[in-house]
């Protein structure tokens, strides 16, 4: 920056600067009988629209006139409704809460368009035929293209073809096009080609991914390792819960997965540190309580992107060692080798059916009737699981959380506020209800 | 409405930490002293709502919406784009976030881009003899931005009298000699910085 440009930005700041003290609080304070304009209905609507589509919508679009409508009507709900199901919210929060989900972080930073986010997109503005909202979130079978236009032409693209320029026009509520089915790959003799995932493996989003490197879910939770971070994924990103909320060491050493060593002076007793089998037992990452579902089924690698093993065999089951070398060990555990696998000779392995049981160990501590569990508790596969889930009210609180974390993040909401919220959500099964109840909170307005 | 409060004030203007505004540090979120875990933002603020910083994609989205004929995908917007998100709030939380002081950075580039004719700013001549462009300029960026409030709203003679103020500091600028080019960017870095604080809080 030249020594001239350098003073343009301080002459401005500077003025900025006195700007705000004086003349937005000459505004805020603005006296109605003065103004050529509504001003306070004005001030809520650019406020609402600010927090629900971060500012996109322009004062100049049909929809900001008819939030000031309903604001100048005494109906700052339906004000919110406006934003949250304009294409703006779309673009910006909608987008950005797809994103989030990808980690167990919540970064949306780390994230890039992908099949997963605009499988999420799809539900959260109830697109192209999306057969449900959240609730379907983990459990539909289906891919969601994005219609753009390139050389003149409507062409059907995946998440990650999208450009900067094919996402500054996109209205993602009717750009998107419903493709049943999800795929992965089949690698045999090392050559990988497209495979269709079976229904009762699809995970929703967490199943989707086109491509290697896409920043997806899948690839997050399914790349090397032991697939934990998959089923971890899964519980934590939709409940808002950490792991440990999860654990209990009531449990069985045969529900804890062949790779966890069960001589490990930590596994029954933890020292420093949790026991081993109060989370590989007891909790998220329990055979029975959806690692079976995932364990031995998946894996993400930067050549193929998301394998899909339809038949898994001991060189290929991730539930036995993170390193291929040392599943066949583990498969037999004997524990007399040298060297020592390490392994649990108790463990019953992963369930060959995919099978889950949320009543072991969750059933008496109480945790299914903390997530507001109202579907089966006990099935096969990950669809199942993901369907279940998508019941749970846990899931919808968690959506009312992060919501005002973004819209209203130093508002006071109670308790009952986010049940009431929640609630709304759940029985709409749109988040869009959920944003604009948030946004039209009187603690956030 | 309830939003004209001192606090609310202080936390819109959280980014221009030099503005002198009630203390809202010394209000919101502080418990007695030895009184455990101190309460959260805003929990002992019922009714007042609540206070958001702008994301990064917020803040492009408003600075497109407050300029004419600005780009994100092209000029200089589009470089300072590429070197300043980064850098920018990632989280609405205004406790936590940071990277507000960037903004005029950002804008910096858009207004770059900013074409003096869209706003009927003369490009030759004295910043004197065209302060009332300038001025109107500012006021037609912080329109665009503000849904008409600058010149239509109570306090649009507060609005102009400070880009008036702008425009006659430049004019009066001895160290360096100002252009209309420069003049014009100043008062869009000016107007759009604050518009863009301005939209939702």
């Amino acid at each position: 920056m030249s020594r001239a440009s350098s003073r343009i930005v301080r002459i401005s700041l500077r003025f900025i600067q006195r700007l705000p003290g004086a003349a937005i609080a000459a505004m805020l304070l603005a006296s109605p009988a003065r103004a050529a304009i509504d001003a306070p209905s004005t001030i809520a609507a650019l406020r609402l629209a600010g927090t629900v589509t971060g500012g996109l919508m322009p004062p100049s679009a049909p929809e900001f006139t008819q939030m000031v409508a309903a604001i100048q009507g005494g109906d700052a709900l339906r004000a919110a409704t406006i934003a949250a199901n304009s294409s703006y919210a779309a673009r910006y929060l909608l987008r950005r809460l797809a994103f989030q989900m990808q980690n167990p972080g919540l970064d949306s930073t780390k994230v890039t368009d992908n099949d997963a986010t605009t499988f999420l997109m799809a539900h959260f503005v109830r697109a192209a035929g999306a057969q449900n909202g959240i609730s379907g979130l983990w459990s539909e079978n289906a891919t969601y293209l994005v219609t753009v236009t390139r050389n003149g032409v409507a062409t059907q693209v995946h998440g990650a073809d999208l450009t900067a320029a094919d996402l500054v026009a996109l209205d993602w509520s009717s750009a998107l096009v419903r493709v049943a089915g999800q795929n992965a790959k089949a690698v045999a003799n090392g050559t990988a080609t497209p495979v269709a995932i079976p229904d009762k493996h699809v995970g929703g989003y967490v199943t989707l991914s086109d491509r290697p490197n896409d920043n997806s879910f899948a690839m997050v939770g399914a790349t090397a390792g032991t697939n934990l971070r998959m089923i971890e994924g899964v519980w934590t990103i939709s409940t808002g819960l950490q792991v440990l909320d999860f654990a209990s060491s009531d449990a069985a050493v045969q529900s804890v997965p062949r790779f966890v060593p069960e001589y490990d002076p930590n596994f029954f007793h933890g020292s420093g540190q949790n026991a081993c089998i109060s989370c590989h037992g007891g909790g998220l990452t329990s055979l029975n309580h959806g690692y079976s579902t995932v364990g031995d089924l998946w894996d993400f690698d930067a050549t193929n992107g998301l394998v899909y093993f339809a038949a898994p065999t001991t060189a290929t089951r991730k539930s036995l060692a993170s390193d291929l070398k040392k599943r066949s060990a583990n498969a037999t555990c004997n524990l007399t080798r040298t060297p020592t696998p390490v392994c649990n000779p108790d463990s019953s392995g992963t369930d060959p059916n995919q099978a889950w049981d949320l009543r072991t160990t969750w059933g008496s501590s109480g945790l299914l009737d903390k997530l507001g569990w109202s579907g089966p508790t006990n099935g096969q596969g990950l669809a199942a699981l993901g369907a279940a889930l998508g019941q749970a009210t846990i899931v919808y609180q968690n959506f009312t959380w992060r919501v005002i974390r973004e819209v209203c993040p130093t508002g006071t909401f109670s308790q009952a506020d986010i049940d009431r919220i929640a609630a709304a959500g759940k029985a709409a099964d749109d988040i869009r209800v959920i944003l604009a109840q948030v946004a039209s909170s009187s603690t956030c307005i | 409405m309830k939003r004209t409060s001192h606090v609310l004030l202080a936390a819109l203007v959280t980014s221009l930490a030099t503005i002198a505004c009630a203390p809202a540090n010394e209000t919101v979120g502080v418990g007695p002293p030895d009184s455990g875990v101190p309460s959260e933002p805003g929990t002992d603020l019922p009714g007042l709502g609540s206070a958001s910083a702008p994301t990064a994609d917020a803040v492009i989205g408003r600075i497109r919406n407050t300029l004419t004929g600005v780009d994100p995908l092209a000029g200089n917007f589009a470089k300072a784009i590429a070197q300043v998100k980064p850098n920018l709030p990632q989280m609405t939380n205004p406790v936590q976030a940071t990277g507000l002081d960037q903004i005029p950075l950002l804008v910096y580039g858009a207004c770059t881009d900013a074409k003096l004719a869209t706003y009927g700013v003369p490009t030759t001549g004295t910043i004197t003899a065209n302060s009332a462009a300038l001025v109107a300029a500012g006021m037609k960026m912080l329109d665009a931005g503000l849904a008409g409030l600058a010149s239509q709203g109570a306090s649009s003679a507060d609005f102009q009298a400070a880009l008036q103020a702008l425009v006659s500091t430049l004019a009066a600028d001895k160290s360096a000699t100002q252009t209309m080019t420069t003049s014009f960017i100043a008062v869009c870095m000016a107007a759009t910085t604050a518009a863009v604080s301005m939209v939702g809080y």
